[in-house]
C-alpha cells in the first residue's frame, strides 16, 4: 500500500507543509453525533486496567513507583505496555504504565527532592552522572542578579522556569505521520549545510549546533519506534500507522523534557484524513476509528512527570496540559470541524470526564450548529472544555495554529515560547505603596522612591505614578531575569525532539504574566471612587486599609474600572517592550494564573480593595468573588474588554455556573450555552473554561468523595479531577461566584 | 426627548434563561401592588425604593448583551409589576423594538386598561402569572381579585399575542393542572410553566418575611 495513495495536492509534498495537506484532503463534517460508537469491549477491558492503576497511584500518596536508576530519554527503557496484546496503540514512558523517570536536566535538586517525597531515593549513579553535569538550573543561579533573587523569594516573580523545565512548545508530531522520520532528516540536513555556509556568529552557531541535535534526536526517535517494532523511517501508511507515528513523537517529547506544560498541537482533522480514507477503503469501520482514539486518549491519559510535592501544591493534579486544539474554521471559510473532532470528544463520554487530554476548542459562532451544541452538552455533562476565540486568533496565528498549555497560541511547527510564568500585580502595587518594602516580610527588595502617601486618605494619581514607576523597575527585571533563563535552558535543556518537529527558523515568544489583575483594578478603583485610608504599622509601613464609600468594581461591565484593567494590561506590556529580549523573541502577556492564584493571594498582604491578607486572588482574568451584582453576562462582559492585542499569550476566564440557571431543561441549557459562547466571543473576549454545575454537588464531593470518583472541573485553563485540588484550593473553588438565580 | 425618560429599577440581571426564551437581559421593575405570600423580593414592593434610570442608560446596559441573545434570546421586563409604571414602560418598549429587540413582558395582570392593552400589543410575548383558581384563594395568596388577570388572558388571547402561562405551585394551596391547562389552550399559548415553590434557604428571604410583611401588607 502506497502511504500517499488517494492523496491530493502538491506542496506539502514538495515541502514539509502538514497545513497544506490538512487543507488539500480533509472533509468538513456538518453533522451531528449520532455515527459516534460505544466503546469496544477491548477498550472498556484496557480502561478497566488502566483505572485500576490510577487509584493504586492515588493510594499510594499520587506517585505509583519511580525509576530512579535512570535518567529519562528516548531510549532508557525497554518497551513498557499495559496489556501488550490487547493495545492498539502502543508506547510508555518508561517500561511499565505510570511508573515515572527521572529527569533532571532542569536541576538535579528538584529530581532528588521529588523522589524523597514519595519514599524513593535518587541512585547514586543519576547522581554521580549529574555532580559532573551543569543543569538549566545551575546555569540560571550563576547568572541571577540579587535584585532577581529577592523578588523571585518575595514571590513577586515567581513560578519561573528556572528549577524545571520550561515546556509550552508543541512539536508538530504529524509530520511524522505524514513524512516519516527520514525525509525529516533530510531536510534538517538541507537546513543544516545552508547554515553552515553563512558567517558564523554566535546566533548561527547556536542554530547549527542545534539542528545538529535535532537530528541526533530524530535518530533516537527512530530507535524508539523499533523497539516497539515499527518503521517510523517511512510515512504512515493507514490511520492506525497516523495515530501511532504522531504518539511516537509525542511520546519521545514527554520522555525527553520535563516540560510544565506539553502539549499535543491539533492533530484530530488531520487524522480524519486517514481515517475517512481507511473507512473508504473498507479497511476499518467506525467503531474500530473510534478505537483507535480511545486507545490513543487513553495513552495521554497515562502520561505523567515526575515533580516535587511543592509543585503539584500550585497545580493540582499532576497536569502535562496535554492541550488538544479542536474544531476552528480555515481561512477559506470552511469548517475544520471532522468527524474525528467528534471522536475525539466523544473519549470524554466513552472513557468518561478526565482532565487530560486538554480538550480546547476553537470556538467561532461560524462553527457548524450541531457541533457548538455537541460541545454545549459536553460542557454540561462533563465540564471538561475549555473554549478559546478563533477569529481573534485565525488573524494572526493562521489556521493551523495550537494552543500550548491554556491559552497560549502558536502557529504549529513554526513558533515557540520562552515560557515565562508572572509577575505579582497586587503585590507590586503594595510595594509601591510600602517604598520597595515587601509588606509580608518588612524586607527592602525593590527601590525606596521614598513616596509620602499621608495619614488620610490616598491620593489615586501618586499612588498611580508610585505604581508605574514601581512597575516600570520591575519590567525591566523581569525581562533580564527571562532572558537568562532562557538564554540557560537553551543551553543545557534544549528540547532536542520537539524543535526538530519545528521549521528551523521559527518565530519566538516571551511570554510574561501577570496574576491578581481584578484586584489592582479594584483597589485603584477603590482609591479613585471612595476614600481609601491607610494604616501604618509601627515601622511605618502600610499595612491595612480603611475603605469609606462604595466603588465600581471590575465584573460589572462597568467601564469606569473595566477601563482601569485594560490600561494596567496597556502598561505592563508597554513596559516590557521597553527592554530587549533574548533570540529577539517578542513580548507577549497573559492573564492567567492556573490555580496558583491561591498560593498568591497567601503571599500577598491586605489589598486596598478591601482583599484581606492571604485571601486567593480571583483565577486568570476572573473578576474577584462575589464582587459581580450584574449577572454573569456583566462578568463575562467586563473579561471580554480586556485587549487581546496586550496580552497574545491569552486571558483566562473561567465561568462556573449551577444547571438550573442556565435554563429550565437540558434542551434550554444547550441553546443557552452556545448563546453565552457566541455572544462572549462577539465581544472578543478570547477564552473561558466552562463549569456547569452546582456548589451543592461540590461540596458534597468534599465531604463524600467517594460518591463523586471522577468529578472533573475546570480550573484557569485546565481541568483537574476535585480530589486532587488541596483543601485550600477546593475551598476556593467552592467560593468562587457561581452564578445563581437572584 | 424619550431617551431622558427614566424607568425606576429593583434590579437588572445580565444573563436571565427562566423568564422566557434565551439568553435575557431581565430588567426588573421597581414597585408592586401584589403582596404575595411567597414573595422572594419583597423590597420590590414600594415605589421610590429603586434606582432611576433613564432610557439611555438601560439600552446601553441592553446593547452590551446583545450579542447574546441569538435567534430567541432579548430583554424581559419584570418586576416589581412593570405595569405600574404604564406609560414610561409604553415609551421604553417602543424604543426597544426600535432596536428590533425581542421583548418580553412578564406581569401579574393586575389592571386591564386602554393603555395597557396598547402595551401588550407591542410586546412579543406576554408571560402571564396565574397565581390561583378561585377568587377566594386569589385574594389570599396575592391580595387581588382574579378578574384582571383572566380580563388580560382574554385580550390576550383575543388579539393573538404571544404569551405564556405561569403558575407557581404552593404547597398546601389546591392545584388544578385542568384548570391551567384551558388557561392555557389557545394556540396563541406558547407554554405552560409550572414552577415549584421554593424559598430557596435563603437568610435574607426570611428576614424579609419578617420585616415586610408585617409592615406593609396591605
Amino acid at each position: 500500500m502506497s502511504s500517499y495513495r488517494n492523496f491530493k495536492g502538491y506542496n506539502w509534498q514538495e515541502a514539509i507543509n502538514v497545513r497544506d495537506f490538512i487543507q488539500e484532503n480533509y472533509k468538513p463534517y456538518l453533522g451531528d453525533e449520532t455515527f459516534l460508537q460505544e466503546p469496544t469491549q477491548r477498550t472498556r477491558d484496557l480502561f478497566h486496567r488502566v483505572e485500576a492503576l490510577m487509584k493504586s497511584e492515588l493510594d499510594k500518596g499520587g506517585v505509583l513507583d519511580i525509576d530512579v536508576d535512570k535518567v529519562s530519554s528516548l531510549l532508557s527503557y525497554e518497551p513498557g505496555y499495559i496489556d501488550r496484546d490487547n493495545e492498539l496503540i502502543v508506547g510508555l514512558q518508561t517500561d511499565q504504565p505510570l511508573k515515572r523517570g527521572v529527569n533532571p536536566f532542569g536541576g538535579i535538586r528538584m529530581a532528588r527532592q521529588a523522589c524523597q517525597a514519595y519514599g524513593y531515593k535518587l541512585s547514586d549513579k543519576v547522581e554521580e552522572h549529574f555532580e559532573y553535569k551543569t543543569t538549566h538550573n545551575d546555569g540560571v543561579f550563576r547568572v541571577y542578579s540579587d535584585e532577581t533573587k529577592k523578588l523571585r523569594s518575595a514571590g513577586i516573580l515567581t513560578g519561573l522556569p528556572d528549577a524545571y523545565g520550561r515546556g509550552r512548545i508543541i512539536g508538530d508530531y504529524r509530520r511524522i505521520a505524514l513524512y516519516g522520520i527520514d525525509r525529516l532528516i533530510e531536510e534538517k540536513s538541507k537546513d543544516k549545510n545552508a547554515l553552515s555556509h553563512l558567517s558564523m556568529t554566535e546566533e548561527n552557531i547556536r542554530l547549527i549546533e542545534e539542528v545538529y541535535k535535532q537530528i541526533d534526536f530524530l535518530n533516537k526517535l527512530k530507535d524508539m519506534a523499533i523497539a516497539y517494532g515499527h518503521d517510523i523511517s517511512v510515512p504512515a501508511t493507514t490511520a492506525k500507522e497516523a495515530i501511532q507515528w504522531t504518539y511516537y513523537g509525542y511520546l519521545a517529547a514527554i520522555k525527553e523534557q520535563n516540560g510544565a506544560a506539553m502539549s499535543l498541537g491539533r492533530v484530530s482533522t488531520f487524522f480524519d484524513i486517514y481515517i475517512e480514507r481507511d473507512i473508504k477503503e473498507a479497511l476499518i469501520t467506525e467503531a474500530q476509528a473510534q478505537e483507535y482514539i480511545d486507545d490513543f486518549v487513553i495513552k495521554l491519559r497515562l502520561a505523567r512527570q515526575l515533580r516535587t510535592p511543592d509543585y503539584n501544591e500550585l497545580f493540582a493534579g499532576d497536569p502535562l496540559w496535554i492541550t488538544e486544539s479542536l474544531g476552528g474554521i480555515g481561512l477559506d471559510g470552511r469548517t475544520l470541524v471532522s468527524k474525528t473532532t467528534y471522536r475525539f470528544l466523544h473519549s470524554l463520554t466513552n472513557l468518561g470526564p478526565a482532565p487530560e487530554p486538554n480538550m480546547t476548542v476553537l470556538w467561532s459562532p461560524e462553527l457548524p450548529e450541531n457541533f457548538k451544541a455537541y460541545c454545549s452538552k459536553l460542557s454540561i455533562e462533563t465540564d471538561a472544555i475549555q473554549y478559546e476565540n478563533d477569529d481573534l486568533m485565525r488573524p494572526i496565528y493562521g489556521d493551523d495554529y495550537g494552543i500550548a498549555c491554556c491559552v497560549s497560541a502558536m502557529a504549529i511547527g513554526k513558533e515557540m515560547q520562552f515560557f515565562g510564568a508572572r509577575c505579582n500585580l497586587a503585590k507590586t502595587l503594595l510595594l509601591a505603596l510600602n517604598n520597595g518594602k515587601d509588606e509580608m516580610s518588612g524586607k527592602q527588595v525593590a527601590p525606596d522612591y521614598s513616596n509620602d502617601y499621608g495619614q488620610t486618605r490616598l491620593d489615586y494619581d501618586q499612588v498611580k505614578t508610585a505604581f508605574e514607576q514601581m512597575l516600570s523597575w520591575i519590567c525591566k527585571e523581569y525581562v533580564n531575569a527571562m532572558n537568562i533563563i532562557h538564554f540557560m535552558h537553551d543551553k543545557y535543556a534544549y528540547e532536542k525532539t520537539q524543535m526538530a518537529l519545528h521549521d528551523t527558523q521559527v518565530k519566538r515568544n516571551m511570554a510574561f504574566g501577570i496574576a491578581g489583575l481584578s484586584v489592582v483594578a479594584d483597589a485603584l478603583s477603590a482609591i479613585k471612587y471612595a476614600n481609601v485610608k491607610p494604616i501604618y504599622n509601627d515601622l511605618g509601613m502600610i499595612t491595612d486599609y480603611i475603605i469609606d464609600g462604595d466603588f465600581p468594581k471590575f465584573g460589572n461591565d462597568d467601564d469606569r474600572v473595566d477601563t482601569i484593567a485594560s490600561e494596567l494590561t496597556d502598561l505592563f506590556i508597554s513596559e516590557l517592550r521597553k527592554h530587549e529580549t533574548y533570540r529577539n523573541a517578542k513580548h507577549t502577556l497573559s492573564i492567567l494564573t492556573i490555580t496558583s492564584n491561591v498560593v498568591y493571594g497567601k503571599k500577598t498582604g491586605h489589598t486596598p480593595d478591601g482583599r484581606r491578607a492571604g485571601q486567593a486572588f480571583a483565577p486568570g482574568a476572573n473578576p474577584m468573588h462575589n464582587r459581580e451584582s450584574m449577572g454573569a453576562i456583566a462578568s463575562l462582559n467586563s473579561v471580554a474588554k480586556l485587549p487581546y492585542e496586550n496580552c497574545e499569550d491569552g486571558i483566562s476566564c473561567t465561568f462556573s455556573v449551577e444547571p438550573k440557571t442556565l435554563g429550565r431543561d437540558k434542551k434550554d441549557q444547550i441553546a443557552n450555552l452556545t448563546s453565552v459562547l457566541d455572544g462572549y466571543f462577539i465581544k472578543n473576549a478570547h477564552h473561558v473554561n466552562v463549569n456547569v454545575l452546582s456548589r451543592d454537588k461540590l461540596i458534597e464531593a468534599m465531604e463524600e468523595p467517594e460518591k463523586y470518583p471522577n468529578l472533573t472541573i475546570r480550573v484557569s485553563g485546565y481541568a483537574v479531577n476535585f480530589h486532587r485540588l488541596t483543601q485550600a484550593q477546593k475551598l476556593e473553588v467552592i467560593g468562587r461566584t457561581y452564578h445563581g438565580r437572584i | 426627548m424619550v431617551e431622558s425618560k427614566q424607568l425606576e429599577i429593583y434590579h437588572i440581571e445580565s444573563m436571565g434563561t427562566l423568564d422566557g426564551p434565551g439568553i435575557r437581559t431581565v430588567v426588573f421593575l421597581q414597585g408592586c401592588p401584589l403582596r404575595c405570600d411567597y414573595c422572594h423580593n419583597p423590597d420590590s414592593w414600594l415605589k421610590d425604593k429603586g434606582r432611576k434610570m433613564t432610557f439611555n442608560e438601560l439600552i446601553d446596559v441592553i446593547k452590551r448583551n446583545q450579542a447574546y441573545y441569538g435567534k430567541y434570546g432579548g430583554v424581559t421586563l419584570s418586576g416589581g409589576e412593570p405595569l405600574m409604571q404604564v406609560d414610561e414602560l409604553f415609551d421604553f418598549i417602543k424604543v426597544l423594538k426600535g432596536l428590533d429587540i425581542h421583548v418580553a413582558l412578564d406581569t401579574s395582570g393586575y389592571k386591564v386598561n386602554e393603555k395597557i392593552e396598547e402595551l401588550l400589543k407591542l410586546c412579543d410575548l406576554v408571560l402571564l402569572d396565574i397565581k390561583a383558581f378561585d377568587e377566594k384563594s386569589y385574594k389570599e395568596i396575592s391580595k387581588i381579585s382574579m378578574f384582571s388577570p383572566l380580563k388580560t388572558l382574554k385580550f390576550l388571547r383575543d388579539e393573538n399575542i404571544k404569551h405564556w402561562i405561569r403558575h407557581v405551585k404552593l404547597p398546601m394551596r389546591p392545584y388544578k393542572l385542568e384548570y391551567l391547562e384551558s388557561l392555557a389552550s389557545h394556540p396563541s399559548c406558547e407554554k405552560l410553566e409550572i414552577l415549584d415553590y421554593h424559598t430557596m434557604g435563603d437568610e435574607k428571604w426570611e428576614d424579609w418575611q419578617k420585616i415586610y410583611k408585617k409592615d406593609y401588607t396591605l
